[in-house]
């Protein structure tokens, strides 16, 4: 399984591969990229099976991130991992196709359960 | 109820007291910086000149209520937090490092902050700098001082400078 994993921070992303393989999702092919525009180059040259996208970032935020890819017909499963989690920016994100948000801090068991129906 | 109460005030729109703030930094430090040593709160802040040596984290929280969250912890203290949550050795931390280490605890908090406060709000990106000024009791609407071993580490949600919403 390939993840894409989109964060303008470094630590973040090194973070969130960290408690990817603490909740025990050992063996994925992790790809990166720092927003939303160079996320989108990522999605089509990688292909990834998930992508896990923070939302507050420069050139292009993970919303605008993921309305792009479902305008273009691109259904690969999405999930926001951000600092912002009310319930007005989860129900945007589900709106806009995302299959769940988990809110930093967040914890291995946490996306251990969240992510199990994606990555198994 | 005080002589004030009854105005309209910034701080009625904000509830988010040193309290808040404790809680949530808290638990930004449990999961990604230290699991161990828990942060002791030591109450509001208690404004001193600013130190040479001195990190500030802060993150702008937009709005019809703009604020700015802010971390201030020593050099020495930042470098051993980057090096916590990058899990490196503090000797290989780098400037870039802090810098981002810094932005993204501040960020952690005040998306926190920002999920308290009403809808319309939303959140700037991080910047970290050294500090020029100490913090400015007039503009704190609430303010902590956790200590951390032997650092201390101050949080603060400050009205925004000009107090523009965008």
């Amino acid at each position: 399984m390939k993840v894409l994993v989109v964060d303008d921070s470094r630590v973040m992303r090194q973070i969130v591969v960290r408690t990817l393989r603490q909740a025990g999702f050992d063996g994925l092919d992790i790809v990166e990229a720092t927003n939303g525009a160079e996320g989108l180059d990522v999605v089509a040259s990688e292909g990834p099976d998930m992508v896990l996208s923070d939302w507050n970032m420069p050139e292009m935020t993970g919303i605008d991130f993921l309305t792009t890819l479902r305008a273009r017909g691109d259904s690969t499963p999405f999930g926001f991992v951000t600092s912002e989690g009310s319930a007005e920016m989860r129900e945007r994100a589900a709106g806009a196709g995302a299959l769940f948000l988990i809110a930093k801090p967040f914890s291995a068991d946490t996306f251990a359960d969240t992510l199990a129906p994606i990555l198994g | 109820m005080s002589p004030d109460s009854a105005a309209p005030s910034v701080e009625a729109d904000i509830d988010v007291d040193s309290d808040v703030l404790v809680e949530i930094t808290q638990a930004v430090w449990a999961s990604f910086v230290d699991p161990e040593v828990p942060l002791v709160d030591l109450g509001p802040c208690v404004p001193e000149p600013a130190e040479a040596g001195v990190v500030v984290g802060s993150v702008a929280i937009l709005g019809p209520v703009p604020t700015v969250l802010s971390v201030r912890l020593s050099a020495g203290a930042a470098s051993d937090v980057a090096a916590r949550m990058f899990d490196i050795d503090t000797a290989a931390v780098s400037s870039a490092d802090v810098q981002d280490a810094t932005g993204e605890i501040a960020n952690m908090i005040g998306g926190n902050v920002k999920a308290m406060l009403p809808e319309e709000h939303r959140l700037g990106l991080p910047s970290v700098t050294a500090a020029t000024v100490g913090p400015d009791p007039d503009a704190a609407l609430a303010s902590a001082t956790l200590l951390w071993g032997e650092h201390t580490l101050l949080v603060t949600l400050d009205r925004r400078p000009g107090g523009s919403s965008s």
